[in-house]
Formats: structure tokens, C-alpha cells, sequence
């Protein structure tokens, strides 16, 4: 048949050209391999026992001989086998031995030998063209068994049998013939089924023995695990500083027993020791109130209950905890002088009419019992800050002294305190840098401290400097000032002294002074005369050469012109003097008839200034009267200090050695206001006024600061109402100068003014 | 703060108005110094510990930025006052009708 033919053509120029060049044995011409083992089959006089798809003895040895001679005798096949990997090789045959099976069949004729040359032939051929053909993997075949590296692909499509059809026009020359072949193998696969040509036979594949085969692995465990993180811990851990401990293995394959394991956010929080926070949650279930502290003590932290207990440890809490109980204690004291209205409405009933100091509490610990109050004053950036200066006023009596830094947080202990060889006398903040605080000492030293540590030494102090004072030193003072150099702070302090100096003390590398001015002694009825001829010369020339100097006990910085200050001096003069000017004085006052212990410019009022004096008064001034305006006198005791009140232009209070007064002179220049006596056993030795707060500290000699809220204060007074009180004041006192005279007739364009009197 | 002033402190607390007395505990609960009675002491010191813990955690949830430094209870008969730190916490005991 035509297809046949074709076919077998096709096979044989498929043979042919497979060839590698290597000539092909007929089948009858090859001497069939001897198969070890398996019996022969012969089926219609033909070898049909299967062969091995691999005998690697025999190719191992044919192979040799065929790389070496190139041999001819030697089997297509047996190259095919030994040039192909196994495994390939194992793959195709596989698929190829299918097909074979099936291909006899669709020929329908004698079932041609399975396993034959040609066939084999053919697939050796077909594998050859896949194979590496090699020789020098022949050579490693020799022998040793190589490892062989295996690239795996997909083989190219072998066509066993390819029986295109094709198509014939209708009118082709050989149609008929075609028509009758395409009938008669219709026929031929219908008779096919009853035919005796065709056998039908089953095929069965052998099967194995099945075997069951029991394995056993190990149990697998699981467990449930659940992790909580907190918002806490994620942070800490993408810090850096996880804490976060898990517990041990053993507690945990308990739990997984008992039942969840449920971590805690606790378990996280914490330090390292918190190792024993999470065995102990493992250990037991939930309620921690029945865990007892002695479980906690077997598990870990066993080598840390010996360590002694560090008392500073706990430094901050004790700090915290300490403040937290003052402000318990006195939520109520603290409220009023905040300003607020105290929490328990249970107030005691007193009320007060009219301005009325009412006790609140008062600044003193052990270490300042006993001690005189010398000096009060406010931190210029914390205005609850407040320095106290401890110290006796005379020399009789000299002890070691104390300067404390006392906060409305806690009154029962100073903050910073500063044990000081002698007295204080004197204290002053910086206003530039808050925190340095310049004490004067009595013996004429000047220190400072930084507050911001509780060093008993100072920062700098005048011990070694030759400009130091050698009396007490009074009063100090911060200013500041243009900076000459560039090393200079831009601020400079300012003392005053018994030796007759007022220094100006620049922070350098160390201390540097200046003399502002040494205070002359001057006979004041030469004063006097001198104010007479109206001529300003105090000066003669005797004086020049030869002066006795006065103590200066206090100064004041005129706050409108910062170059002026005024000077106290002990013989009872008050002296206007210029910083720029260190020879001679402005102005001087006279009026006092003793030390002058403070003065104070007005902080609204311009021009006006307040002395108290040892002579029992106080007196108010207005520059460029020689006299004083208003003169007060309430006891027969020496007046240590006083204070302008910072809102009203009118009131200021002033202590008396027996008692606290505060004066308004819109009411009453008579009389004060209102008065605190002081007990049998203390006195008052300073006043201030709280800068935040409607109160008035006064300061005692058995070293306590007493705090009075001032209560139903009026309404400020304003400056003009001042002035013209002043007015007032002065008109009624004799004026025998004509200089004084030109006084009221400058100030009668302001009588037209009405007068209203204060409220 | 040397160990003589945090001393001088603790003094200065225990003689302030009000107060009852105080327990330092370290961070197991265990009481290192008290001037309550041991079985008073105990108690405290075991419940107060998980309490700080759970404030401490509360806050730093809330805000991890953030951290407790005190906190107190107010009851009847009288006041906790709790400051907890790293390693030890300070409790004290103030009776609330002294003012």
C-alpha cells in the first residue's frame, strides 16, 4: 500500500538519517547479545525476549574497545547507550517502548519484534542525537563511577510513524485509486473486530506485591503562643532598651496544660527584674494578690537581697514625696498666696474690715532656728524663689551665718542652704544669669554662689582681692552694664560698705574692682550754709586733701535713671550721686538724725523715695528738696527696712524692731494702716513683698520669714494721687528758703487741678 | 542628694503632720525599710506593687514618651501617697483629717 510503503520509507530514511555515521547491522548480521537471567521467548520463530534497556557490564566493555578502534563491529545501539545519561536515556526508551506497542497493532501486521535491532537501532540513533557524543566521556565511564551532572530537558518529539494526510483535488488524476483505498481501509477496520487476522489480547502489567509499611515519627507538638505588645514595648524595643524577658521553657510546657498562656502587658513593663514577673505569672494562674513575697524570693532575685540599701537611691522619690506632704498639709495657705480661693470652704470665720495682715505660714527649719534674718531677696526668674541671709546685725555676737534658698513648695526645709564663715548681711540674685546669687558677708567678703547645686563653697569670692572690703558689706546690688571687653559679662555688682566704699566688683577670671565713689564725711551744717548761698560747692579745699570717710549702710538705684543712685550713709545723710561721677556728690539730704538703714526709690512714682532710719522714723523725699515731705513715726524703736508695695503708689510697709506696719498715706499719715506686733521673743528685722502675690514676707531675728497675705486691699492708688498728697504735704510745712517758694510756684499750675483725696 | 540628706528627708517626712509612716519597697515587693508593723507592712507592700505596675503600664499605653512619677489615693480614713522609680517605691501613709 501506498501509506505503507511510505511509511517504511519514511522509517528507512529516518534510519538513514539517523546514521551517525556509523554503519548498521541487520538484524540477522548482529549477533544477538546474550540476555543474562531472563528467559528467551520465541513467538512466531523470532526472538522476542526482552532485552535490558541498560547492561552497563557489557557497554562498559564494548565501549572501550569501540572509543579506542573506532570499531565498526560495535552496535550503533551500545554508543547510543553509553553517550545518553541514564536517566534521559530511561525516559524516552520508556515512551518509545510504549509506542511500539502500539504501533504493530495499527499495522496490522505481524507483530514485528519488539526489542529489535532496527528498532533499537532507531532509538539509539534518536538518543544519540541527544546525547553528548563524547569521546571524553567515554573515557570517564572507565571504571570509576563519576558523578555526573544532570541537566534534564525535554527531548525533541520523536515521530515514530507520521501518517500525514493529504489532500486530493477532486479532479486529480489519481482520485479514483485514492477513493478506493480510503474505502477498503474503512472495510479493513470493520472487519478488523470479528477477523481472525486480529487477536485481541489483554496485556496486564505486573503487579507488585502491595506491602504495608507502618512508620512511626515523633509526636508533633503545638502550641498556642500569644504575644502582646504594647505601645510601650514597641517603643522601648525601637529604642533600643526592650526589656522584654521571656519565661523559661520548662514553666511554659506546664502551662500549655493548665491552659492559655496569657502574657501579661506587665510581664514587658519594667526593668530586668521583672524576669521574676513573668515565672511568676507562669507559675501561677491569675490572682497575684495571693501570691506572697516569699515565692517571689525562690525563684530569681535571691542574689540581690543581701546588697545594703542605698538611702540615694531613692533621692528623687523622697524629694517628690516630701513636697507632695507640704502641699497636703497646706493646699489651703498655699492657695491664698497663689491667690485662689482655698479648696475647704470652711474657713475661720474671721473677717477682716479693712486692710488687715492675716497670717499665713513661715519659712523655718532647724538649721535657721535662732538665727537673725538679715536679708530678703527674690530670684529675678522664679519669683517663688526666695533668699534669706542669716546673721546677727552686731558684732558681739558673731557666729557662723547661712544663706537658704526657701520655695513655696516646701516650707518646712530650704532648698539650697550655704553655710558661710560669718554673717551674711547681705544677699542679691543676678538678673542676667538667674542663678548666681551674691551674698556679703561681715566681714567684707562678697561670695557667689550657683544655686543650682547646695555647694557650701562659693563660686567666687573676694577673699584674695586687694580692692576687698574691710567692713561689712550692707547691701549688694547686680547691674547691668555696656560690656567693655569682650570677656565681660555685661553685668557688674555693686557694694556698699562701713569702710566708706561703693565698689563696683567686675566678673572676670576672678574678681576685679572699681571704686565708684568713697563716701566722704561732711559736716552737714556745711551743708546747710552752702544749700543757703545757693551755690552747690561743698567741696573746699581743705576737704580735698583730707576727708573722713562715712560708712555707707544701704544704697538705691534710681530706676528711671540707671546712673543715679542714692546713698545712706551712718551719720544720717542720704546722698545723690552719679556712677559716673567718683568725686563728688549731687545732692545731699539731711534730715535724719541717725543711721540710715534703707533706702527706697518709688518703683511707680518718679522722683520720690522712702528712708527708715535708726532715729524711730521714716521719711519720704522728693528730689531736689533738701527736706523731707512727709515724715512717719509710729514707736520709739529703730526701723530695720521697708518696702514700697509694687501696684499702689501709695502704701509700703516698714519694720519696726517690735512690729510689722503698713502704711498708706492715701489714708492716714499718721498712723499706719495696719500693724502686726510681734511677740515677747522675736522682732522683725526685714520686709519684702512677694512679687506674685498679695502678701508680705517679714523676716526674725529667732530665723523665721513670716508670710502675711495682705487682706481687702483697696484699689491702687496711682502716682498722681501721690503727688499731690505730696503737694499737700508740703505746702503745710514751713518753708523758709526762697528756694522753696520756687518749689510751690512750680507746682501751683497743678493746684488747679481738684484734689480728691485717696478712698 | 548624699545618703545623710535623702536620710535627713525620710526624717523629715516620717515627723511631718499627719503622716503614719512609710514603706520602701524594691521592685519585687519586698519591704526594705517600714516603720508600720511587719504584717501591715506586708499587705501594702504586695498589693501596692501590682498597682504601681498596672498605673505604670497604663501610662506609658497611653503614652510611651511618657512615664508615672506619683501617684496617690485618697480614702477616708486616710491617704496614700505612692512614688514609685526604677527600683524602689516610696509609700506613705497621711491621715486625711489632720487639716
Amino acid at each position: 500500500m501506498k501509506v505503507l510503503s511510505n511509511s517504511l520509507s519514511y522509517c528507512n530514511t529516518k534510519q538513514r538519517c539517523y546514521s551517525s555515521g556509523a554503519t548498521r547491522k541487520t538484524a540477522t548480521a548482529t549477533a544477538p547479545r546474550t540476555t543474562r537471567g531472563f528467559p528467551k521467548l520465541i513467538e512466531n520463530d523470532q526472538d522476542v525476549t526482552p532485552k535490558r534497556l541498560i547492561d552497563p557490564e557489557q557497554y562498559y566493555n564494548k565501549v572501550k574497545d569501540s572509543v579506542l578502534t573506532h570499531d565498526a563491529s560495535s552496535t550503533p545501539s551500545e554508543i547510543g547507550y553509553s553517550t545518553v545519561q541514564p536517566q534521559v536515556f530511561s525516559a524516552t526508551k520508556s515512551m518509545i517502548g510504549l509506542s511500539h506497542g502500539g504501533a504493530p497493532n495499527s499495522h496490522g501486521t505481524d507483530a514485528e519484534s519488539f526489542p529489535s535491532d532496527h528498532d533499537n537501532d532507531q532509538l539509539a540513533q534518536s538518543d544519540a542525537m541527544h546525547g553528548i557524543p563524547d569521546e571524553e566521556s567515554l573515557t570517564s565511564m572507565d571504571g570509576e563511577t563519576p558523578q555526573p551532572s544532570l541537566t534534564l530537558s525535554e527531548t525533541e518529539t520523536i515521530f515514530i510513524l507520521s501518517m500525514d494526510s493529504c489532500i486530493v483535488a477532486e479532479d486529480a488524476t489519481d482520485v479514483e485509486t485514492i477513493k478506493q483505498q480510503n474505502e477498503r481501509y474503512i472495510e479493513l477496520c470493520k472487519s478488523r473486530q470479528g477477523s481472525d487476522l486480529f487477536n485481541e489480547r489483554g496485556m496486564n502489567t505486573f503487579n507488585s506485591t502491595v506491602k504495608n509499611k507502618e512508620i512511626q515519627c515523633e509526636r508533633i507538638n503545638s502550641q498556642s503562643r500569644e504575644a502582646y505588645a504594647s505601645t510601650a514595648d514597641m517603643y522601648d524595643s525601637e529604642r533600643g532598651e526592650s526589656k522584654i524577658i521571656l519565661s523559661t521553657n520548662t514553666h511554659e510546657t506546664q502551662t500549655i496544660d493548665d491552659g492559655p498562656l496569657r502574657t501579661d502587658a506587665t510581664r514587658s513593663v519594667g526593668s530586668g527584674i521583672d524576669k521574676s514577673h513573668g515565672t511568676r505569672l507562669s507559675d501561677q494562674s491569675i490572682d497575684e494578690t495571693m501570691r506572697k513575697p516569699i515565692v517571689a524570693k525562690t525563684t530569681n532575685t535571691e542574689t540581690e537581697l543581701p546588697e545594703t540599701f542605698d538611702s540615694s537611691k531613692i533621692a528623687t522619690i523622697a524629694f517628690v514625696m516630701e513636697r507632695i506632704l507640704n502641699l497636703n498639709t497646706n493646699q489651703g495657705k498655699q492657695a491664698v498666696y497663689r491667690g485662689l480661693t482655698p479648696l475647704d470652704k470652711e474657713e475661720k470665720g474671721i473677717t477682716y474690715a479693712g486692710l488687715a495682715l492675716d497670717k499665713l505660714f513661715a519659712y523655718s527649719a532647724d538649721i535657721t532656728s535662732n538665727k537673725n534674718v538679715s536679708a530678703l531677696t527674690w530670684n529675678q526668674k522664679n519669683p517663688d524663689l526666695l533668699a534669706v541671709g542669716y546673721g546677727p546685725f552686731e558684732y558681739n555676737d558673731q557666729r557662723d551665718g547661712l544663706v537658704c534658698c526657701w520655695s513655696l513648695k516646701n516650707q518646712d526645709f530650704p532648698e539650697r542652704f550655704y553655710h558661710t564663715p560669718c554673717a551674711a548681711t547681705a544677699v542679691a540674685f543676678s538678673s542676667k544669669f538667674p542663678s548666681l546669687l551674691a551674698v556679703g558677708l561681715f566681714d567684707g567678703t562678697v561670695n557667689v554662689y550657683n544655686v543650682q547645686n547646695n555647694n557650701d563653697t562659693p563660686l567666687l569670692d573676694t577673699e584674695e582681692v586687694p580692692g576687698k572690703h574691710t567692713a561689712p558689706v550692707w547691701q549688694l546690688c547686680w547691674l547691668g552694664v555696656e560690656k567693655s571687653r569682650d570677656d565681660d559679662t555685661g553685668e557688674v555688682l555693686m557694694s556698699v560698705s562701713t569702710d566708706g566704699r561703693v565698689t563696683q566688683w567686675l566678673l572676670r577670671k576672678g574678681f576685679e574692682s572699681n571704686d565708684y565713689i568713697r563716701l566722704k564725711r561732711i559736716l552737714s551744717k556745711q551743708t546747710v550754709q552752702r544749700r543757703d548761698g545757693g551755690k552747690e560747692q561743698k567741696i573746699s579745699k581743705s576737704e580735698n586733701l583730707l576727708y573722713r570717710s562715712s560708712g555707707g549702710l544701704c544704697f538705691d538705684i534710681c530706676p528711671d535713671d540707671k546712673m543715679i543712685y542714692l546713698c545712706g550713709t551712718e551719720e544720717g545723710l542720704i546722698h545723690q550721686c552719679s556712677l559716673g561721677n567718683n568725686e563728688q556728690y549731687l545732692d545731699t539730704y539731711s534730715g535724719h538724725s541717725g543711721p540710715i538703714y534703707r533706702l527706697a526709690w518709688s518703683p511707680l512714682a518718679k522722683g520720690v523715695f522712702l528712708s527708715s532710719s535708726a532715729d524711730w522714723t521714716v521719711s519720704l523725699w522728693v528730689v531736689g528738696r533738701p527736706q523731707p515731705c512727709i515724715t512717719f513715726a509710729s514707736r520709739k524703736k529703730p526701723v530695720f527696712d521697708i518696702c514700697w508695695s509694687p501696684k499702689s503708689a501709695t502704701m509700703f510697709c516698714c519694720a519696726n524692731e517690735e512690729a510689722v506696719e503698713v502704711w498708706d498715706i492715701s489714708k492716714n499719715t499718721l498712723e499706719p494702716v495696719d500693724v502686726i506686733t510681734a511677740g515677747q521673743q522675736q522682732i522683725f528685722t526685714s520686709i519684702t513683698y512677694s512679687p506674685n502675690s498679695e502678701c508680705v514676707l517679714a523676716g526674725t531675728n529667732i530665723g523665721a520669714v513670716v508670710v502675711y497675705n495682705l487682706k481687702n486691699l483697696p484699689e491702687p492708688a496711682t502716682v498722681d494721687q501721690l503727688m499731690e498728697i505730696i503737694k499737700q504735704q508740703t505746702q503745710h510745712l514751713s518753708l523758709p528758703e526762697d528756694g522753696t517758694s520756687k518749689a510751690i510756684a512750680n507746682m501751683k499750675p497743678k493746684e488747679n487741678i481738684p484734689m480728691t483725696h485717696g478712698k | 542628694m548624699t545618703q545623710a540628706e535623702v536620710d535627713d528627708t525620710l526624717k523629715r517626712i516620717h515627723e511631718h503632720k499627719g503622716v503614719q509612716g512609710y514603706i520602701i519597697i524594691n521592685n519585687d515587693g519586698i519591704p526594705i525599710r517600714t516603720t508600720l508593723d511587719a504584717a501591715v507592712t506586708q499587705q501594702y507592700a504586695a498589693l501596692i506593687r501590682s498597682l504601681t505596675d498596672k498605673a505604670r503600664s497604663a501610662i506609658r499605653e497611653i503614652d510611651p514618651t511618657n512615664e508615672l512619677v506619683f501617684f496617690r489615693m485618697r480614702t477616708r480614713k486616710h491617704e496614700i501617697l505612692i512614688a514609685p522609680d526604677k527600683e524602689y517605691t516610696l509609700i506613705v501613709l497621711q491621715a486625711t483629717d489632720v487639716q
